[in-house]
């Protein structure tokens, strides 16, 4: 009897064993692969955050349709930064130590940006981060071959949207630009990169984001006779500069304004037609990737997809994806060999590889594409071979 | 002799050449200074303009200093709300802001005089600092409201009229600008012909000058405050329906036009009702007069209010019309 309780209790010890060790991997292995995305849901820029997770929405339902990934279900645990860098600092925090995240994505704030990315600094792992354009994100982040970036800078920014109005045969630019770091940066690089274009910039000045009254301004403006005026600020001054400028009779050949996102119902905003604009993406845009996206936002959200933000978020997840599909592990440093490696295709609709640029070590998009609102829509007009109409220029604004 | 008689003609072709370009230059000198004064009217127009829905905003806030005695910090955000109000009647029902006036102002006094019950009447005998911290509250969670219900993009209604120029003489003006000048311009005067004339407004400022002296005569000083809150709330609602009939609706709006107003209450003299008008015009003008003629004075326009009131509370700490 005393021999039998021996052998069971042997046998239950084995088994424990077994499982405590032999079976350790084997639930390992049935752990999702977490990734953590940093987000504004809220605040200022929660349109766009809103946007972005749909865009990840969509990524993570085409992952997870088989096998996931190296055969486990993926996680995306997402955090709401609010536009406010300690939130998004804390954010980072919370996902690398309490929910032990693989990969970082996301991002929209170039302050956020910042903040996260001096917490990432401290506990490097792969940063695949879709937002900031401040060359100062770039700067900070130099050094980083953790860091993988996916918008354009500032200054490619500039370039595109110089190179495109070099196109329309323009010599003389009026600039305005809000006072805050976003226009500011913009002003800073304007005359370099005009003169690069064979532009001259006849007239500049600033304004305060949110002033109710530009006229002043556009009549200043007006006074300087340039070919195109361009306008650099946030969603809010859109309105008072497109609807003020008929009411002074300002009528350039082309206002083109690159707002990060505009605001709702501009689509019907009379005195907005024929403005230009600088974007990434435009639901107008042709490339079969980009319809299916769309057709698929479409279906999910009963929505239309109207700012770049939800292709690009969704960019970010697949090509992460990819990369850790190709590396066959979530080591950070397999991880960052597989993402310089990438080569896709995507909604965007123009390939997405990895290179250097002036200071950092991987970024992705470098050029913009411009487009004109004509009878609601968002019709892209440069460059030539993805343009679904004719640019209307001098644009018909008094009529 | 036709040598001479060559020479001759090329001196006078010579002077009738200098004669008109000291013509021109005149002319051009004639010409500029014309222009200058016709962009000197155009800024002066455009400055008048802008301090109507000033004063609109003002009034309501000087109302609540005025009569109850608290500095209201969720004015702008009671703004921010009727621009929301004027967005949403306009996109779901196509109701034109103007139209949309009445409703604005009644759901707006009926917000305020519930949140005077909720919160301002339990703190008007506690220290001013508990005071300002409870409606610094009120904007806050207002704020916050709002961008959990819409988002913090900013929403335009498409007003068909919105960018509508009018064409008086040798000078533009915003059709949209100048109505809203008009009926903000007839409705603060309205106030304050209800404030000296009616029973209820001279209540309102009995309770203004002595609370206890008021109620002594039988004045249900609670009553009027509510009254005066609910009216202050009314007004800043319907400066929001202004607001969207001319720019946009957005949460963070609410901010910039407390700051004006507060200069405003400041240089017409804490609490002065009547000289709203007249400050309004001091800011707008000045606002005006820097984007224009300052280098970068678009940047430093929203600066000004900040230098009139240090000036104001420095030099004539009273007020500029008191």
């Amino acid at each position: 009897m005393r021999r039998w309780i021996v052998l069971t209790g042997a046998f239950l010890v084995i088994v424990a064993l077994l499982f405590a060790g032999g079976g350790q991997p084997a639930q390992a292995q049935r752990e999702p692969i977490k990734i953590g995305a940093i987000i504004p849901l809220t605040g200022p820029s929660g349109t766009s955050g809103q946007a972005m997770q749909k865009g990840y929405q969509l990524a993570l339902e085409e992952i997870n349709k088989g096998q996931g990934l190296l055969g486990r279900k993926v996680e995306l645990i997402v955090e709401d930064d609010r536009g406010d860098p300690p939130t998004g600092a804390a954010a980072f925090l919370k996902l690398v130590t309490r929910d032990h995240i693989d990969v970082l994505i996301g991002g929209l704030q170039s302050n956020v940006s910042i903040a996260v990315a001096s917490q990432v600094r401290q506990r490097p792992i792969l940063m695949a981060w879709t937002g900031a354009a401040a060359t100062v994100v770039e700067q900070l982040l130099a050094d980083a071959d953790w860091f993988f970036h996916y918008h354009p800078w500032q200054y490619h920014n500039a370039d595109s949207t110089y190179g495109f109005i070099q196109s329309t045969g323009a010599k003389t630019i009026a600039l305005a630009s809000e006072d805050g770091p976003f226009g500011t940066s913009a002003n800073d690089e304007a005359a370099a990169f005009a003169r690069s274009h064979g532009l001259t910039i006849v007239f500049r000045d600033s304004f305060k984001s949110g002033s109710p009254d530009l006229t002043p301004l556009l009549t200043k403006a007006k006074a300087a006779a340039a070919d195109v005026f361009v306008f650099v600020s946030f969603d809010q001054d859109v309105v008072p500069m497109a609807t003020q400028s008929r009411q002074v009779a300002f009528n350039p050949k082309l206002i083109l304004a690159a707002p990060p996102s505009w605001p709702v119902g501009f689509d019907k905003l009379p005195a907005g037609n024929y403005l230009g604009g600088m974007t990434l993406w435009t639901a107008e845009n042709s490339h079969p990737a980009s319809r299916r996206f769309e057709q698929r936002y479409r279906e999910q959200f009963n929505e239309e997809p109207l700012s770049y933000w939800g292709p690009l978020a969704y960019t970010n997840l697949i090509t992460v994806a990819d990369a850790i599909r190709r590396a066959g592990t979530t080591d950070t440093n397999a991880l960052i060999k597989e993402m310089k490696a990438t080569e896709y295709e995507g909604p965007i609709g123009r390939p997405l590889t990895f290179k250097r640029s002036i200071y950092g070590k991987n970024q992705g998009f470098t050029k913009l594409i411009a487009f004109q609102w004509q009878n609601g829509k968002q019709v892209v007009v440069w460059p030539a071979e993805i343009s679904g109409g004719k640019l209307a220029y001098p644009a018909p604004y008094s009529r | 002799m036709a040598g001479r008689d060559l020479g001759r003609e090329a001196r006078v072709s010579r002077t009738v050449q200098s004669l008109d370009a000291v013509r021109l230059t005149v002319s051009d000198a004639t010409r500029d200074r014309e222009a200058a004064i016709e962009t000197f009217v155009q800024m002066l127009i455009f400055g008048i303009l802008r301090s109507g829905l000033y004063s609109l905003t003002s009034v309501g806030l000087a109302l609540s200093v005025g009569v109850i005695g608290i500095i209201n910090f969720a004015h702008g955000e009671f703004l921010m709300l009727g621009a929301y109000l004027g967005y949403w009647l306009f996109v779901s029902y196509g109701i034109d802001p103007l139209a949309a006036i009445p409703i604005a102002a009644i759901a707006l006094f009926a917000l305020g005089g519930a949140l005077y019950r909720l919160g301002i009447q339990r703190v008007l005998r506690a220290p001013e600092l508990n005071q300002m911290l409870l409606t610094f509250g009120i904007s806050i969670f207002l704020q916050n409201l709002a961008i959990i219900l819409w988002t913090g993009d900013p929403r335009t209604a498409a007003i068909s009229y919105k960018a509508r120029a009018v064409t008086l003489g040798a000078f533009t003006v915003g059709f949209p600008q100048l109505l809203v000048f008009a009926l903000a311009m007839a409705l603060t005067l309205s106030l304050y012909a209800v404030l000296g004339r009616s029973r209820i407004g001279k209540a309102m400022r009995a309770v203004a000058q002595n609370r206890l002296g008021a109620s002594l005569l039988g004045i249900d000083v609670d009553r009027i405050y509510l009254l005066a809150f609910g009216l202050s709330a009314a007004l800043a609602g319907t400066a929001g329906m202004m607001i969207a009939l001319q720019l946009s609706a957005s949460p963070f709006i609410g901010l910039l036009y407390t700051l004006k107003a507060f200069s405003i209450i400041v240089i017409a003299g804490l609490g002065n009702i009547n000289g709203v008008i007249s400050a309004s015009l001091v800011l707008g003008l000045s606002e005006a007069f820097v984007e224009f003629y300052v280098p970068q004075g678009g940047g430093w326009s929203e600066g000004v209010f900040f230098v009139l009131i240090l000036a104001v509370l420095l030099v004539r700490p009273r007020g500029l019309f008191r």
